[in-house]
């Protein structure tokens, strides 16, 4: 059974941005175009995740949501300034695959029931993001990584999967946009407790990486910067995926 | 003669018609979004796309009216093709809200359980299937895949129906034929 392979593509507005360590959002250029360089190579999901709706306390971009959903010829998963079920049907309507819950999970979890009870558990994603504070301590953060939460790693996902979780993130914010591989001893540690899809997210730096990852627990890998730059450079702007042959004969 | 006859696509507010819809677009056919059983009466050929939960989805039916319309349909031996939890609906029942399903087909959806602890559930992503010998097999690959998300899948009654299957701890039907 083949992993997947998903990018990542932040939006701040109507551009797409990629990050590092959640910090510097650099312009990358125009998501509908980025969404159609993906579809010429075969993407198989796509994640959209809004950077700044949450922290800036705003609607999703749903006309931008839509214009996406509409080119891309993937499953598509949105997540970014989601706090209600009404706003969930909404996205769905754009049909828009699954959601991404971050902020919203930590402080009203029973939206996780709602939207699975609505849509089933196969809709509703959480993205955990971690990030070590300078004790080397490891933080559960929300609001695009501005705010600690008072979870533990264990707590967070026994409550999400008691809610109902159909598939769980695990985010390193210290490894965004760093090319320095995937947290792979933190997968490793938690790769028991979690009974749904895990997929992980943060640092990825080529095929290696990602295999080493997920012979260590992950179902599946995600990343941002590494589709979205040439060869790891992130001053060389361009989208690329791997081809299916190299998912099918690389990836195990 | 049904061949150059408008498709319908049932839009309830569930699921993802308008994909649908781009998609055979693409192919270069025409095709109409519908949502009441005037419009189903009036169908040709009707599509039934998905995504969503099998007890909700049923609730809607009932609630639009749609139920009787569907099924008159089938019972003139007019075309339907069912997506993803639009197939499911077709089936006797889920066990996705417990409810009753239209029953066209003999077939029950139930939850994946006691999968090993490699398979995780939802079943997410890209997956071979097998494809058997059928008058629908043309125009596909030897070995397809398809996109799979889901944690309930069908289980024929009749085998002669299972058209595609799929493996995931157990072998299912992830294409039904009738």
């Amino acid at each position: 059974m083949l992993p997947r392979v998903i990018p990542i593509l932040g939006i701040d507005g109507n551009k797409l941005v990629k990050t590092v360590k959640f910090r510097k959002p650099k312009y990358i250029g125009d998501p509908l175009n980025a969404i159609r360089i993906f579809n010429e190579k075969m993407v198989e999901e796509i994640a959209i995740l809004d950077i700044r709706a949450t922290v800036n306390r705003t609607e999703p971009n749903y006309q931008l949501i839509g214009e996406m959903a509409e080119e891309c010829f993937s499953p598509l998963a949105y997540g970014g300034g989601i706090r209600t079920i009404k706003q969930v049907e909404k996205i769905f309507q754009l049909e828009i695959e699954k959601v991404v819950l971050n902020s919203m999970a930590f402080e009203r979890p029973e939206l996780i029931t709602e939207i699975s009870d609505s849509f089933g558990d196969q809709s509703v994603v959480v993205c955990i993001d971690i990030k070590q504070d300078i004790f080397g301590r490891n933080q559960l953060m929300k609001n695009s990584g501005s705010k600690k939460t008072s979870y533990s790693i264990e707590k967070a996902i026994d409550v999400f999967q008691e809610k109902g979780v159909g598939e769980i993130i695990i985010q390193d914010i210290n490894r965004d946009g760093s090319f320095q591989g995937f947290n792979i001893d933190y997968i490793a540690n938690i790769r028991e407790l979690i009974k749904v899809p895990l997929v992980a997210l943060g640092g990825c730096n080529g095929i290696q990486n990602m295999n080493s990852v997920l012979s260590k627990g992950a179902n599946a890998i995600a990343a941002g910067s590494l589709f979205v730059y040439r060869n790891n450079n992130p001053n060389s702007i361009l989208i690329n995926y791997p081809k299916h042959n190299v998912i099918k004969n690389e990836l195990n | 003669m049904l061949i150059n006859s408008e498709i319908s696509i049932l839009n309830i507010g569930i699921g993802n018609p308008v994909s649908v819809l781009n998609m055979l677009k693409n192919i270069g056919l025409s095709s109409r979004l519908i949502s009441s059983a005037e419009e189903i009466r009036t169908a040709q050929r009707l599509i039934i796309p998905g995504v969503g939960h099998f007890g909700k989805a049923i609730d809607l039916l009932k609630k639009l009216n749609l139920i009787g319309g569907i099924k008159e349909h089938a019972h003139k031996d007019k075309p339907i093709l069912g997506i993803c939890l639009g197939m499911q609906l077709l089936c006797n029942g889920s066990e996705e809200g417990g409810a009753e399903g239209l029953g066209l087909i003999d077939a029950d959806v139930v939850k994946f359980k006691n999968l090993n602890n490699d398979l995780k559930i939802p079943n997410m992503g890209w997956r071979e299937v097998n494809i058997y010998d059928h008058k629908l097999k043309e125009g596909y690959e030897d070995i397809p895949r398809f996109y799979f998300t889901h944690s309930y899948y069908a289980i024929c009654n009749k085998l002669e129906n299972q058209f595609i299957t799929a493996d995931y701890g157990i072998t299912y039907a992830a294409g039904i034929a009738k």
